[in-house]
């Protein structure tokens, strides 16, 4: 009990970084490229109802890898990395903290824009529950994926590119589910199972992610 | 808090391939203050973290012994506290708020929150962020982590670069407080610092 009050505790603290920390610069980007591509392409009905859903997928993976360079950054330069290794709580837990944080405080941000934009994109509003559910789920997933590819660049000097083309392979699985899931929802089909298969990429980045990261983190203290 | 010692057993530490140091062999008793003194780049930092578990010697080892028994790694770990020349605080975030999170992370009590800003003279801006407080009171609030846990030995590199004289005479007393106890600390220093029966380790050219 005292555990789980003091997670929570740990996660609050961090949510609160990530958002000072700039839920504006993703969720401008997100916001701003999806409103650019009607402009872009036109205003043809069919057009946008067919590109506009993965292209808020793309979007938001963009913006997500936007901010994953940063996600530990600031921790290891100000020497906290260092005091996690002596804490009582497992290296795995503090990333684990971190990457949850980022997923409430810039993907929760992300998801609920992404229903409206959608809607404008010409997706049948009857679909909008299944595209918050897509976009969250696959940012979620995204997150799992980022926290370990931040801790493996960790320390690397603009180490962001290195970071972007470590995650992308990674990332194409969930992107991949969680378009057909948009689009069976809006062609009226069931969209369970592409969901179904989305939440097996955010249980597998959700394994691979802190432990890889608290491995990687450890390895970097060391050294 | 229960008192330990510590074993130097011919340790031996290097920094990209080059061995900083001659092997130390040294018993650290319970109490003891021990300065860690060497020109820049003698390996002082080095030895510290090696002390914290969190550089691999080179050569020999650290053992941390309570009552005759070595503790294990993991006991060894969260017996250490390390100051080091990052202050590991959040400019936007303010010393309050950075010793709570602090004594939660470290596993300290939050009830020691209160007194250990006022152990460092902190009261006053204890909810200014700590991108507004100067070099020598961010150092402050980051020695504020050593009144936050229980932890027998202090390992600190460098702790008064930056803090003024009262600050010191407040960490004097928090270093004398914990010896008494049955504390150590050690304490990389290039600065004269009077403490009382300090032990010196003087790291040479290997």
């Amino acid at each position: 009990m005292a555990a789980l009050f003091t997670l929570w505790a740990l996660l609050r603290r961090e949510i609160a970084l990530a958002w000072a920390g700039g839920v504006a610069t993703p969720l401008g980007f997100f916001l701003g490229a999806a409103t650019l591509v009607p402009l872009a392409v036109g205003a043809e009905r069919a057009l946008l109802e067919r590109i506009g859903p993965p292209l808020l997928l793309v979007f938001a993976g963009l913006a997500a890898i936007m901010t994953f360079e940063r996600l530990l950054q600031a921790d290891l330069e100000d020497g906290s990395i260092e005091q996690w290794a002596l804490a009582p709580w497992p290296m795995e837990v503090f990333a684990a903290v971190k990457a949850i944080a980022a997923v409430i405080a810039i993907g929760g941000p992300i998801t609920l824009t992404a229903a409206p934009l959608a809607i404008a994109l010409q997706t049948p509003p009857a679909a909008a529950p299944v595209v918050v559910l897509a976009v969250g789920l696959a940012l979620a997933a995204f997150y799992g994926f980022g926290l370990l590819g931040a801790a493996l660049t960790a320390g690397v000097k603009r180490g962001g590119l290195l970071l972007a083309l470590l995650v992308l392979p990674f990332m194409t699985p969930p992107l991949l589910f969680a378009a057909a899931a948009i689009s069976a929802a809006a062609a009226g089909q069931s969209s369970v199972p592409p969901l179904t298969l989305l939440s097996a990429c955010v249980l597998f980045a959700w394994t691979l992610g802190p432990f890889g990261a608290g491995a990687a983190l450890r390895a970097h203290s060391e050294s | 808090m229960i008192p330990v010692e510590i074993a130097l057993d011919g340790l031996c530490v290097a920094r990209g391939g080059r061995v900083l140091f001659p092997p130390i062999t040294s018993r650290i008793s319970a109490g003891a203050f021990v300065a860690v003194r060497g020109a820049n780049g003698a390996g002082k930092s080095s030895l510290l973290r090696a002390m914290a578990g969190l550089l691999r010697p080179e050569a020999g080892a650290v053992q941390l012994l309570r009552s005759g028994q070595r503790l294990g790694a993991d006991d060894a770990r969260l017996s250490c506290l390390l100051l080091s020349h990052e202050d590991a605080l959040k400019p936007q975030r303010s010393p309050r708020q950075e010793a709570q999170y602090w004594a939660l992370a470290l596993g300290g009590a939050p009830a020691r929150v209160e007194p250990a800003l006022s152990a460092m003279d902190l009261m006053a801006h204890a909810d200014m962020v700590c991108q507004h407080l100067s070099a020598g009171q961010k150092r402050r609030a980051a020695l504020m982590r050593l009144a936050l846990t229980d932890r027998p030995v202090w390992l600190l590199d460098e702790p008064i670069a930056n803090v003024d004289g009262a600050g010191r005479t407040r960490l004097e007393s928090l270093v004398e407080g914990h010896r008494a106890r049955g504390g150590i600390v050690l304490a990389a220093l290039h600065e004269a610092w009077a403490v009382r029966d300090a032990a010196v380790i003087a790291l040479g050219a290997a």
